[in-house]
Order: structure tokens, then C-alpha cells, then sequence
């Protein structure tokens, strides 16, 4: 027992992790990016409405436009070819980019040429939504019981998108079902609390509920829950675990939890379903933790912070595993890619496939790569995106 | 070539052999054979043949008495004569009677006086190296080392540039007289074997040998050359000779001691064992024991282990020795051991068995000295029981010398317990000696108790039960020492457990007895160490003759990681003893805490990664309050420069305006940093704003103006007395500008301290007699940039008239004069001979081409200009604030100004222009009178004044009596302003010091008559 245990303090750490690369190509601070297509892309969209995608394998950039008139809050994609971008013009936009239209667009960084408006995806849908904060909107596929055989299986199927914006007054929430543009929920602050602005929004199924989980101002983190009986929305959670406003908040689903961070120094860890865990809190030392972001494997999660540094902590133990500095200025954004084993096992049988009838072109093999790697992408207020290859 | 060298060869053999007059006396052959004198032969043979032949044909064939050999040295030999000369000498045939260099004698002295004094000056650097070894081999007796050691003083004494040749001429002689082990021995062979037998000569030879060889007579003059030597070359020690070492030279020492010992093979008469103990005992005192004794135990020993004989060399050697040298011997020989063998707390099975190892190897070496002599049993015995030196000898040593005791001398062991415990018990000891000795008295006494007890258990019992362990044991328990009591309980534990019943055995049952050192000591009655054989001990010293610095070296590094494990409190400070719980358990506790969080949160293999370079914590618990971006001070001028201009970020600009004086002063002398951006800097400084409504900004701002300024006056001072009058500034600012170049001259002066150090006049006024901020702000926009100016001309004046009034009101009330027991002014005196400190006034250099003259014409040439258009004509506050910059310079300037003459016309010629101007302001009127008053108390040449400037005198003498008579006149003599009260003050004092220099005016011209 003791030899192992000292194999593991021998082992224990690893050196300082390094950035992989440095993607320069922003002239304002980067305020959300996002890996998709199987790790193929990354999305950034900085202070200014510049949205950049890059080319993962290469790490070009293959399209560039300006997305909204004023700030990015937040990206997302629906399916392959379909970007959800959110902008403090008050708009939410949903653009179409597949992946043979790319060619049609500018890549000219707007670090080159901030002014010059480029050719824009198609647009989709452009709703209107509230973004007097700095909330960004949140999605989660909408399932939605369109038969009752299905229902009985078991199998709702999914149907569009649910997004989730903050609503007109303080504290509202207001879900809204994509293609459709139907309303399907406002949802008002808790009666007895003044929370506050909604700073933070998460969407998920527990079974067939639709859970709307909510990070406020004063700190408050709750789970809404349309009762069965009265379709009315109520809290089933709520915890004041920060003593500042919630600045982000992502859900592990297979651990059960949702982890908040906020403003203050505490991260906290809360049972998606009332009473079946504790909350516990992690006092970091670090205020100011940011796009607190769940890996898809639910094995870490990590932060982005103000003082520069993207913090990756365990998921189970809420250990700090990793402290990746390499900004000089604050990250505000932070992604992870997407390390399904499936989606990795498939790329990895695709490949083992090609082997043996030829070898993987140069451009093959890159691609392979950027799939499979663990990567890491945080935006710092410096415009840079920084990747780092972790676990 | 080679047949030719075969040739010479031959041909100088034959005649070697074939000279008849030296085969004459002796059958034997000549000596001459040895190697080197046929690499003679051979070298010779390369010269050309002629030469040779020559040089063959001249030689005398032989000299028929030492004297005629002599005298041969004496009148300049050629080579090869000396050479034929020393051959003689040194094989000692061929003279008409028996003759040796070997005994001292008038001729002997007389022939090595030739060769020191003559020969080797003359020929030492020419000759060969086997013709130097022939040299050399005639020296080789007591008389030449006695004449060479004496050569070498007497050259090294005589400084003189050209003695050094001649000085490492002798030192390479003396290199290779004292060589070899066997030096010694040769003399006293060579000595003996000699055809002249001599007992009582023989005897002083001996004695002579001792005295020079044993009291380090050669090493002093060596050493003495040397440095001469070095001196003469200029060159630097890099090595010094062997010779010239005292380590060295005791090691060489030894070592012929030793060869002397073993070489002695008893037929002749037994001298050469008692001569080695006579010089053994004269090297000891020689300061270097341990290198003596080392090469001479290692030589002994290993020529012992070779051999095997029985009868061990050492023995010889011992049995000469006197009874006092034999115990500086053993006591020596035992230190030396505890340097080969030092202690080491052995609490692991394989360090203790290496020390088993050492004890029975130390233990065979004690019993090989002491085989032949059973009083240095008594002696070892006497050396254990005394605690200091006791303390001196390692462990190992100490357990050798009681297991050879034990084997050989188990009767000394009872009365070793019995001293060491009457000393352990003694109050006196306990209180008073050093932890040391008394932990190593403590081991001694358990060693022997246990050796004792095995032998004869009742003589422990009956120690043990003697009212002196019962009395020492309460002592001990006594002591206030805690490491004193910790010793005797362990001691009593220890004897008790020897004497002792199982059930009966004495057990004190604190926890301090159970740590691992208790054990230890507990453990020390039971070592039973073998008397190995003395192999083991050779061995033993060659380990660790090779590896005695790897070996201690990895010790440490063992002992390092774990210090608890690792307790040396034998030699180091006394240390609490620790608790039972050891170093296992403690692994163990982290060990289940790391396994504790694992099992809590069954962690997924996730390897953290390290820290990056820094990673600071938050500086506060609240994330309101957390600031990440710190600023730091400037570190140089440039960025001091950057960080002034700096208008968003407040630290930034606070920073650098507090830095900003000190990193300038700091700077000022190191390198062309502030010098290349004086003026700039300076001009940033005019400039500044205070965008951040600072605290103290003015302040600031002047600290940091005045340390550019000290900077570098001499440039700067006409800059800015050019800035203050031209350029855009506001008022404010030319004020702070002439504040700075006032005080700045003050600090240069030296009046730094009352200026700076004293910043307590801020705030002074009443809060209720200002004015709201912002009123006051408009109304007295320069008030607060003067200040200190302001101060500093209060105090000069106040310094300036109080004495005058004290003198003033010591003459009024002259009558009293007689109750007085002080005067006013007796007291003044020594007040300011107390508070007035020399110091270098850097200001008087300067002054008039730095500060008064740009200020001063700068001011006129402004006036010209501008006439009653300029600001300081508007601004009378400018005027004042100008004028009274001026008269602090000029009174901290003082006398010694350069120029001052030049200065004070000037000065009096721009004061008499104001006093239009004085007329209609107070507050000039009052700056002027200011001004004039200084210029009066500066000038202390009272003759020169109404020499050169009597009109100036005379209209100033004029104009402050109106002054004075139309302030004090009006109604205003009482009741009248403070300014105005003040003013007259002002008057009066300058009506004084005019009319003073009146009278001293008068004085010199009538003399004292009108005294």
C-alpha cells in the first residue's frame, strides 16, 4: 500500500502544461468559443461581433464574418451545418454554414481588417431576445412526445431546439422552441427572493422534465420544474452557495450535478435532482472564474479566469488538476472538444480502415488528429485563443 | 655516434680504474659508479671531442688530503674539477687519512662552507642533475644541513632583488637533500659506518640531527625563502614546496621515523630506536601531530601486516619514548584515530556493523602500541576517564580502547568505572560541563561497565551499589539540565538492568526513556567488541585514506531526507529526546491520508499537472476588493517618465509621483540614467497635472523637482530659473519651481534635515480659520506650493533676529548685569555651537553661476521686457516668493560663496530697485527688508561693505529708517497687523546690522580710541 501510494506521489505531477497552439486573430477579447463538427471547427466570437471559424486540422481560419453590431455573448450549433450566435444587439441568430459553402466566405481575420463587412452565412432565424447583460443564451435539443407510441417506448425523439435567454425583467427567463420560434416558457424570479439579474442558464432532461437551470445575480443557483399537475414552473433546488453574481454554469448529467462558478472564488458543485447529493463548495483562492465548462466525458471541467489562467479540475473531486497560464490578460471564454469514445472509436476505426487499403494522406492524418485530440480552447481578453492538449 | 660514445666510455673507465693513486689506500672500488655519474659520462661525451679531451687532460688527478681538496674548491675549480673534487669528497678514499664529511669537525665545516657559500651559488644552475645529486650527496650530513639551513636564513633575510636566483637555487638544493624516507636513516648510517668512530661524537651528531630535524628549524627557513623569493618575483603563491609546508614535512617525518624504526636491525648498538623516539618526541611538539603520526602509524602498521613479525616495530619505538611522550603518543595516536574513525550514531543494523567493524579494528591497533608496554594501559585508561579528553575520541576509539583493555588489562577496567562514575556524579561536572562531555563520559562509563560486569559482575554490583552511584544518581535527577538528568537516568537504568534482578530493576517509566537514543545508550553495556587483528586495521586505514570524503559525503546525504532518523547529539547540540513514535508510523499516518482521500473520492488516474511559474493567490477575500493587475514601482527614469504621463490608471500615476523623488536620488549617481533625462524629466515635473487629485501632490511634485535638481545643478539650476520665468506656467507652478530651486540650494548647503526632515508645519493652521477646499483653492491657489518655503524663511528669519533682540534686551536691562548669572547671549552661543553642524557646503560653489545669477538676470531682463507687465510685477506673491528664494540661498550659500562680492552688489542693486514696489505692497516691503537682512548677516567682511558698497549702504541705512519710522509712526506700533509688527522687526534688525557695519567701519578707522 505504501509503495503505491508513493508510486503515485512520485508520479504525481506532470510538468506545467504549455499552450499547443496560439490562434491570433481577434483584435477585441473573445467572449465565447466553441469546438463542433466532430473537432473539425472552432468557433470564436469576440467584444466587437466578429465571428471567426477555423479550420481545426490546419488552424486557418476558413470563414469570417460579423455576426451582431455589438458584442458576442454566446455560440452554439445545432446539427452540423447550423450556428446559433447571440449578440448584445439584442438579437439571436441562427446562421446556416455547411461545410461546402465555406469557400464562398472571407478569411481575412478582423485583426487585419476590423471594418470591411464580409458575405454573411444564411440566416435562419433572427429572434429577438433581451441582452441587457452579459448572459448568454443557452440550447438543448427539444424532445418533444409526438406520439403517444413513442412516448410509451420511451424514446421521445428530438425535435428542433430549446433555447433559453434571459427575459425583459429582471429575473425572468423566457425558453423558447426552435425551428418553431414558439414561446414555451416565461419564467418569472422566485417570489420571496430578489435575485437579481439571471446571470447563467442551463437547459436539461431528466427523463421527460425539462429542467431550466438558473444562475443569479445575488448568487443563487436554481432548478426550475414545470409541475405535472398545475404546468406551472417552480424551483426544486435552490442553494446560495457565491456571495457574487453566477457567472456561468454547465451540467454533468452522468454525475447528476451542475457545477456554478461566479465572481467570488467559490465553485459549487449541486445535485440536479433535489437530495441526492450534497452541495459542496470549493473555495479556489481565485476569484473571478468564468465559462466554467464540462468536459463531455464528465471526467473534468474547467474554467476560465480573470486573472489569465484557465483553471481544469477534477469533476469528481473538484481537485484543481491543472493551471494553464499563458494569457497575460484575463479569459473570459473557454471550450472543450467533444472526446466521446464513440465519436473518437468511429474516426479511429474510419482511420485503422484507410490504413489498410493506403496510408493516410498528410491532410488525412491531420484531420484524424485534430478529431482525436483532447483539446482545450480558452479566448482571453487579448483577442488570442489559446489550445492546449489536456488528459 | 654510438661507437663514439662506447668509446669515451671505455676510455673513461680505464682511466677510472687504472688511476693509481686511487686504488692506493682502498681495495675497494670507487663509489663513483652510480647511475648518475654514467648519464654524467654520457652527457659530457656530446661535446665536441677536443674540448673534451681537454678537459680530461687538465684534470688534477687527485687531491692527497682533504685540505689540499679545500683549497681546490677554494680557488675556482672548473667543473669538472669540482666534480672530481666531490666525488673524493663524497666516497671518502683517496685522502691520507680517514676522513668523513659525516662528523662535524673544523675541516668538514671549512669544506661545506666552500660548497654552500662558494660552489653552489656558482655552479648549482649549470650543473646536471646527476652532478647535482653529487652535490647534494656531499651535503648530506649534519654539517651541511646545518650550513645549508643556516644559508637559506641568512639569503632570505638579506633582501635584494638579485638574492632570488641564488634563493630557489637553495631551496632546490634543500628539495633534494630532505628526500626520500630513508634520509634519516642514511645519516645515521653513513654516520656510523664511517671509518671515523667516535662514540661521544656520534652521540652529538645524534642529538644535532634531533634538534635540527625534530624542532622544524628547516620548514621555518624554507618557508622563509619561499616567501622571499615569491616577494623578489612579484609572481603569486600558486604552490608551495613541500618543504616549506609544516603538514607536509611532519608526514616526511614520520615517515623516516618509521623507516628508521623499521630499518633498525639491532646490531648497531641499539641507537637508532632511541634516536627515532628522541626525534618522534621533538616532532610532536612541532603542531602538526596528526600528519606525524599518521604516515608514521601508517608505515609501522603496514610494514607489520607485511611481514608479520612478531615482535611488532611499534614496540621498539614506545619502549625509548619517556614516560611524558608517551602520553602526548597515545593520547595523539587516539585523536588522530578519531579523525580515521569518527563517530557515527549507528542505528541501523549496517552502519552499526561497520562500526562493530572499526571498534575491533581500533581495538587490534591499541593493543599492537600497547603490546610492549603496560603503561599505556594505564595511560588509556587515565586518557577514558578524563571527561575532556574523552570527549575528544570518537566512539569507535573509545570501544577499541576498552576491548583491549579488557583483553589485556581487565584490572584497569574496575578503576575506570569507578573514576568515570565518581566524575559523571560530581555536581560540579553535571552543572558545568559541556553536553558533550557528558554524553561521551556517559558512553565511556556504560562501555566499561558492561566490559567490567562480563568479566567480574560483582565489582559493577558493588559500584553500583556504592553510595557515590546512589549520591551521582541523585544528582543527576537533581540537575536542571535536562539533558544532564536525561544522561543519569539512562546511566542508572543501564547499571541497574546490569545488576539487577529482572523484577527489581530500576525503571523511572517517563517517556522520555523509551525513545531510540535511550535504547541506544541502553544498548552500550552490552557491546562486546572483538580484538580483531591489526590486517583489519591496515585495511581499515586504507578505506579510508581513499575514500574518506565519498564515504562521509554519503552519509550525510542519507542522513538528509531524514533527519529524525538520523541523531548525532554526541557531538551536536543537546536536543530533547524524542518520543517513541518513530519514522515509520509517521509514513504511515501520511500514507492512509493520501489513501484516506482516494478511497473518499475514488479519483479517475487524473495526474495533476504541475504549477505554472506563478500562480498567485487572491490578495483579498472579498472578489470586490481583488486587484490583479498590481502595478509596480519605477525602476528607471524612463519608466518613472511613462508612468508620470500616465492619465487613466491611478495606481500608475500614484505610484510613480511617491517613487518619484526616490528613485531619482537613488539614480542620480549610478550611470547617465537621470542625467540624459534631467530636463526632461524636470519639464514632465513642471508640467504635471494631477489628473488623480493626489494626496500631497504639491509635495510630491517638489521632492521629486528637487531631487532632479541635486541631480545636476549646475545645468538644471539655470534651467529652470529659466522655466520659472519663461514658458506657459501658472503661478502656482513658477512658485513650486523657485521652492524647489530654494530648498534644493538648502539641501545643498546642507540644511537638509531641518528642511525635509521636519515636514510637520503641513496642516498647521486652525481648520476653522480656512477656508472651504474649493474657496481656498481659488483664493490661495499657491499657498500650499510655498509652504515650505515659506517655513524655511520664517525659521532663517527668526534665526536671523532673535539674536539681535536678545542682545537688544540684554543691554536694556544692563544695570541688572549683576544679578545675571548668564547672559542672554553667553546662552545663544553655545546653543548654536551645539545645534550647528559642519557640514560641506556644496551650495557656496555653485551658487553664483547656477541659481543667483540665471534667477536674478532673469528677473531683470523679464522686468525690461515686460515692465510692469510681467507677472511678477502683477503678482507681488511671485516677487515675494522670488525674493525670499533668493535670500535663503544666499544665507545658506554663506560666506565662503565664490564671488560673493560679485553676488552681493548685485543682489543689493536688484533690492534697492524694489523699493517702489515695497511702497505699495507689505508683503514685499517685508521680503525686501528680509532680503537686505540677510545680505547683511551673510556679508561678515563688514569693511569690505562700506568700502565698495557705501552708497549702497547709505540709501539702505535711509530708506529702512523711513521704513521704520512710518510703520512704527502711524497708529500701527501696538495694535497694528502682524505683518506690520512683523516689518518693523524686519526694519529694526536691518538698522542693526547697518549700523554694525558703521561701527566696525569706525572702529577701523579710529582704532579703539573711542572706546
Amino acid at each position: 500500500m505504501a509503495a503505491e501510494t508513493l508510486h503515485i506521489t512520485q508520479n504525481s505531477s506532470l510538468p506545467p502544461a504549455q499552450p499547443a497552439y496560439v490562434l491570433r486573430g481577434h483584435s477585441a477579447q473573445i467572449h465565447s468559443v466553441l469546438f463542433f463538427r466532430q473537432n473539425l471547427r472552432l468557433l470564436s466570437g469576440d467584444a466587437d461581433g466578429w465571428v471567426v471559424l477555423w479550420n481545426l486540422p490546419v488552424k486557418r481560419p476558413v470563414a469570417v464574418w460579423r455576426a451582431h453590431k455589438s458584442s458576442i455573448l454566446g455560440l452554439s450549433n445545432w446539427g452540423e451545418d447550423r450556428i446559433i450566435t447571440h449578440g448584445r444587439d439584442n438579437k439571436l441568430i441562427v446562421w446556416r454554414l455547411c461545410e461546402g459553402d465555406e469557400s464562398r466566405f472571407s478569411t481575412v481575420l478582423p485583426i487585419e481588417d476590423a471594418v470591411t463587412e464580409r458575405a454573411k452565412p444564411v440566416l435562419l432565424h433572427s429572434l429577438p431576445v433581451n441582452a441587457l447583460n452579459f448572459c448568454s443564451f443557452t440550447k438543448c435539443d427539444h424532445l418533444r412526445i409526438t406520439n403517444p407510441a413513442a412516448a410509451r417506448n420511451g424514446a421521445a425523439q428530438p425535435d428542433g431546439i430549446l433555447t433559453a435567454v434571459p427575459g425583459l425583467q429582471d429575473g425572468h427567463v423566457n425558453v423558447t422552441a426552435l425551428p418553431s420560434e414558439e414561446r414555451i416558457a416565461t419564467i418569472v424570479s422566485p417570489m420571496d427572493i430578489n435575485t437579481g439579474m439571471v446571470m447563467a442558464l442551463g437547459l436539461h432532461y431528466v427523463g421527460n422534465d425539462l429542467l431550466v437551470l438558473v444562475g443569479y445575480e445575488n448568487g443563487y443557483a436554481c432548478i426550475w420544474k414545470q409541475s405535472h399537475t398545475a404546468k406551472q414552473w417552480q424551483t426544486s433546488y435552490s442553494n446560495k452557495a457565491h456571495s457574487q453574481p453566477i457567472l456561468s454554469l454547465d451540467v454533468a448529467p452522468g454525475l447528476g450535478y451542475f457545477y456554478t462558478s461566479s465572481a467570488d472564488a467559490v465553485i459549487a458543485r449541486h445535485p440536479l435532482v433535489e437530495g441526492s447529493a450534497d452541495t459542496r463548495l470549493v473555495q479556489t483562492k481565485h476569484a473571478g472564474q468564468q465559462s466554467l465548462t464540462v468536459r463531455s466525458d464528465e471526467k473534468i471541467f474547467a474554467t476560465a479566469g480573470w486573472d489569465g489562467r484557465a483553471r481544469v479540475y477534477s469533476a469528481k473531486t473538484m481537485k484543481e488538476l491543472a493551471v494553464l497560464k499563458w494569457h497575460k490578460e484575463g479569459c473570459y471564454a473557454l471550450a472543450f472538444a467533444n472526446v466521446d469514445p464513440i465519436d473518437v472509436e468511429d474516426g479511429a476505426t474510419d482511420g485503422n480502415g484507410v490504413v489498410v487499403k493506403r496510408d493516410l494522406t498528410v491532410s488525412e492524418q491531420r484531420t484524424a488528429k485534430a478529431r482525436s485530440t483532447h483539446w482545450l480552447a480558452a479566448g482571453s481578453k487579448d483577442g488570442k485563443i489559446s489550445l492546449w492538449d489536456i488528459y | 655516434m654510438n661507437d663514439f660514445l662506447t668509446a669515451v666510455k671505455t676510455v673513461q673507465k680505464q682511466t677510472a680504474e687504472s688511476d693509481p693513486v686511487l686504488t692506493v689506500r682502498s681495495s675497494q672500488k670507487l663509489r663513483g659508479p652510480h647511475p648518475e655519474g654514467t648519464q654524467r659520462n654520457e652527457t659530457t661525451a656530446t661535446d665536441p671531442a677536443g674540448s673534451h679531451e681537454v678537459a680530461q687532460a687538465s684534470r688534477p688527478q687527485s687531491w692527497t688530503s682533504p685540505d689540499e681538496a679545500l683549497r681546490s674548491l677554494r680557488s675556482e675549480p672548473d667543473t669538472n674539477a669540482l666534480l672530481a673534487i666531490l666525488q673524493q669528497l663524497d666516497s671518502e678514499h683517496g685522502f691520507d687519512r680517514p676522513f668523513t664529511l659525516a662528523t662535524p669537525g673544523p675541516l668538514q665545516a671549512q669544506i661545506i662552507n666552500a660548497l654552500v657559500n662558494v660552489t653552489i651559488p656558482t655552479f648549482w644552475s649549470v650543473l646536471k642533475d646527476g652532478d647535482k645529486a653529487l652535490l647534494v650527496a656531499c651535503l648530506s650530513n649534519i654539517t651541511g644541513i646545518n650550513a645549508l639551513v643556516a644559508k637559506l636564513r641568512s639569503s632570505a633575510s638579506a633582501t635584494g632583488s638579485q638574492g632570488a636566483p641564488l634563493l630557489s637555487d637553495l631551496l632546490d638544493v634543500a628539495d633534494r637533500l630532505f628526500h626520500g624516507d630513508d634520509f634519516v636513516l642514511g645519516l645515521l648510517q653513513h654516520l656510523t659506518s664511517s671509518p671515523v668512530v667516535d662514540k661521544v661524537k656520534c652521540e652529538i651528531v645524534r642529538k644535532e640531527v634531533v634538534n635540527v630535524l625534530g624542532s622544524g628549524k628547516v620548514v621555518a627557513a624554507a618557508a622563509q625563502a619561499e616567501e622571499a623569493v615569491r616577494k623578489q618575483d612579484g609572481s603569486v603563491r600558486t604552490t608551495s614546496r613541500w618543504l616549506s609546508k609544516g603538514s607536509d614535512y611532519s608526514a616526511w617525518l614520520g615517515r623516516n621515523i618509521a623507516q628508521l624504526v623499521i630499518r633498525d636491525d639491532g646490531q648497531a648498538d641499539a641507537r637508532t630506536a632511541e634516536t627515532a623516539a628522541q626525534l618522534l618526541g621533538k616532532a610532536l611538539n612541532m603542531g602538526y601531530p596528526g600528519a606525524l603520526i599518521q604516515s608514521l602509524v601508517r608505515a609501522l602498521v603496514s610494514h607489520d601486516v607485511e611481514h608479520g613479525s612478531e615482535n611488532s616495530s611499534i614496540t621498539a619505538l614506545v619502549k625509548e619514548l619517556p614516560a611524558f611522550t608517551k602520553r602526548r603518543f597515545v593520547e595523539q595516536t587516539l585523536r588522530w584515530l578519531s579523525d580515521v574513525v569518527p563517530t557515527d550514531f549507528a542505528l541501523d543494523k549496517q552502519a552499526s556493523a561497520i562500526h562493530d567493524k572499526d571498534a575491533s579494528a581500533c581495538a587490534a591497533f591499541v593493543q599492537w602500541v600497547s603490546a610492549g608496554d603496560t603503561s599505556i594501559h594505564e595511560m588509556i585508561c587515565d586518557i577514558l576517564s578524563d571527561p575532556a579528553l574523552t570527549a575528544s575520541l570518537s566512539l569507535p576509539v573509545r570501544r577499541g580502547c576498552l576491548a583491549a583493555l579488557s583483553a589485556v588489562a581487565p584490572d584497569y577496567l574496575q578503576t575506570l568505572l569507578e573514576k568515570t562514575m565518581t566524575t559523571f556524579s560530581d555536581r560540579l561536572f553535571i552543572n558545568h560541563a559541556p553536553t558533550q562531555q557528558q554524553e561521551s563520559l556517559a558512553q565511556t562509563l556504560l562501555l566499561t561497565a558492561g566490559y567490567l560486569h562480563r568479566q567480574t559482575p560483582m565489582a559493577v554490583l558493588m559500584t553500583a551499589r556504592s553510595s557515590s552511584h546512589m549520591q551521582g544518581t541523585g544528582n543527576r535527577l537533581d540537575a536542571s539540565g535536562q539533558r544532564a538528568r536525561w544522561l543519569g537516568m539512562v546511566v542508572a537504568t543501564a547499571v541497574s538492568g546490569l545488576v539487577d534482578k529482572a523484577g527489581s530493576r530500576m525503571n523511572f517509566g517517563v517517556e522520555e526513556m523509551r525513545t531510540e537514543e535511550a535504547g541506544w545508550y541502553m544498548g552500550l553495556v552490552k557491546v562486546d567488541d572483538e580484538v580483531g587483528v591489526l590486517k583489519d586495521f591496515d585495511s581499515l586505514l586504507t578505506l579510508r585514506e581513499y575514500a574518506v570524503k565519498p564515504a562521509r559525503r554519503v552519509r550525510q546525504a542519507k542522513a538528509e531526507p531524514m533527519p529524525t532518523l538520523n541523531g548525532k547529539p554526541v557531538f551536536g547540540p543537546a536536543r530533547p529526546p524524542k518520543t517513541a513514535p518513530s519514522q515509520t508510523e509517521v509514513i504511515g499516518e501520511r500514507v492512509t491520508e493520501l489513501l484516506d482521500d482516494v478511497d473518499d473520492e475514488d479519483d479517475d488516474d487524473l495526474k495533476p499537472y504541475a504549477k505554472p511559474d506563478s500562480d498567485p493567490e487572491d490578495s483579498d477575500e472579498d472578489a470586490t476588493l481583488v486587484n490583479r493587475y498590481k502595478p509596480r514601482p519605477p525602476v528607471y527614469i524612463r519608466d518613472l517618465m511613462t508612468m508620470l504621463r500616465e492619465d487613466k490608471d491611478h495606481d500608475r500615476f500614484q505610484l510613480a509621483i511617491k517613487h518619484a523623488a526616490s528613485l531619482v536620488r537613488r539614480k542620480a549617481n549610478f550611470g547617465a540614467e537621470v542625467k540624459d533625462h534631467a530636463e526632461e524629466l524636470l519639464s514632465t515635473l513642471c508640467n504635471l497635472q494631477d489628473p488623480f487629485d493626489t494626496e500631497d501632490f504639491d509635495e510630491l511634485r517638489l521632492q521629486a523637482m528637487i531631487a532632479v535638481l541635486l541631480s545636476d545643478v549646475a545645468t538644471l539650476g539655470p534651467w529652470l530659473s529659466r522655466q520659472a520665468f519663461s514658458g506657459e506656467y501658472s503661478l502656482a507652478v513658477r512658485c513650486v519651481m523657485l521652492t524647489a530651486l530654494g530648498l534644493g540650494g538648502r539641501e545643498l548647503a546642507g540644511f537638509k534635515n531641518e528642511d525635509e526632515l521636519n515636514p510637520a508645519m503641513t496642516n498647521t493652521d486652525f481648520p476653522t480659520k480656512r477656508l472651504p477646499p474649493q474657496l481656498h483653492a481659488v483664493y490661495a491657489p499657491a499657498s500650499s506650493s510655498v509652504k515650505r518655503l515659506e517655513s524655511a524663511a520664517k525659521t532663517l528669519e527668526h534665526q536671523l533676529i532673535q539674536p539681535m533682540a536678545l542682545q537688544a534686551a540684554d543691554q536694556s536691562t544692563a544695570h541688572l548685569n549683576a544679578v545675571k548669572v548668564r547672559t542672554f547671549s553667553s546662552r545663544l552661543s553655545t546653543a548654536q555651537r551645539t545645534k550647528r553642524k559642519p557640514a560641506p557646503n556644496q551650495l557656496a560653489k555653485v551658487f553664483g553661476p547656477a541659481l543667483f545669477f540665471p534667477l536674478a538676470n532673469r528677473y531683470q531682463q523679464d522686468t525690461a521686457a515686460y515692465g510692469s507687465g510681467s507677472v511678477f510685477a502683477s503678482a507681488p506673491f511671485l516677487l515675494v516668493t522670488f525674493l525670499k528664494t533668493l535670500a535663503l540661498l544666499l544665507h545658506a550659500s554663506g560666506p565662503a560663496t565664490m564671488g560673493l562680492p560679485l553676488v552681493i552688489a548685485e543682489f543689493w542693486d536688484l533690492l534697492l530697485s524694489l523699493r517702489v514696489q515695497a511702497a505699495g505692497d507689505i508683503t514685499i516691503l517685508e521680503a525686501v527688508l528680509f532680503a537686505l537682512l540677510t545680505l547683511l548677516e551673510v556679508n561678515t567682511d563688514q569693511r569690505r561693505i562700506a568700502d565698495e558698497h557705501a552708497k549702497q549702504l547709505a540709501e539702505t541705512q535711509q530708506w529702512v529708517e523711513l521704513v521704520f519710522e512710518r510703520t512704527g509712526g502711524g497708529e500701527l506700533v501696538t495694535g497694528g497687523s502682524g505683518e506690520e509688527v512683523k516689518v518693523r522687526a524686519l526694519a529694526a534688525g536691518v538698522l542693526v546690522k547697518t549700523r554694525e557695519v558703521v561701527e566696525a567701519y569706525q572702529k577701523q578707522l579710529f582704532g579703539h580710541v573711542i572706546e
